[in-house]
């Protein structure tokens, strides 16, 4: 757990304007290695929590022996369940992907805005995540 | 913030080697030492959950089709 605090302090401090010294941009490299091997990480599981959902709720079709049509409605709730999840993975790799834009540029202007909409976007995914259960 | 931690959270609780690569990161950050930054300032994997869809709509396909097609003998 606190290395969950450390990230949010980095994140945190990474998001205000007095952080901006000569010490932002590794902080700001930091950041996003960091948000690459999360986000990847929550993507791995939301993935596996997914396909765990859409299998329990075929598995149950057949045994209920519902007709296919009906099974295949069973199995698009769970998919209209997960589609905003989706959604705001591609806003986190979006941000993400400018963040790392800017590093590689040099660009520290472009830093600030950067960390802040990934933080953001990384913030309603988490809003979504909660919603769900863990992997079984 | 926290949003933030709920995500972690999360995370954690769905990838057991999640805080040990995390801890190796941050190692190198809080120290000068360790981890370099560098390898982890790349695209993110896109999700692949478009391929899980396909994976259940053939399984469904399959089983309802055994279902539909009578067996000889």
């Amino acid at each position: 757990m606190r290395y969950l605090i450390a990230v949010c302090a980095l994140f945190a401090c990474t998001s205000a304007p007095a952080c901006a010294d000569k010490g932002f941009v590794r902080d700001a490299q930091y950041a996003a290695g960091v948000a690459t091997l999360t986000v990847e990480t929550a993507q791995d599981g939301a993935v596996a929590l997914y396909r765990a959902e859409q299998e329990a709720a075929l598995a149950q079709a057949l045994k209920d022996g519902v007709p296919k049509a009906e099974a295949e409605a069973r199995v698009m709730v769970v998919r209209n369940r997960w589609k905003p999840v989706w959604a705001a993975f591609v806003k986190v790799r979006t941000a993400h992907a400018a963040l790392v834009l800017a590093l590689q540029a040099g660009n520290e202007g472009a830093l600030l805005p950067a960390l802040a909409a990934l933080v953001a976007a990384q913030d309603e995914l988490g809003r979504l995540l909660a919603q769900f259960r863990s992997v079984p | 913030m926290s949003e933030l931690v709920a995500f972690l959270t999360w995370v954690a609780a769905n990838a057991p080697h999640f805080i040990e690569d995390l801890q190796k990161l941050l190692k190198g950050w809080s120290s000068d030492a360790g981890v370099d930054p560098t390898p982890y300032l790349r695209a993110i994997k896109p999700d692949t959950h478009a391929q899980v869809d396909a994976d259940i709509t053939a399984a469904l396909d399959a089983a309802y089709t055994a279902r539909e097609t009578p067996t000889k003998g």
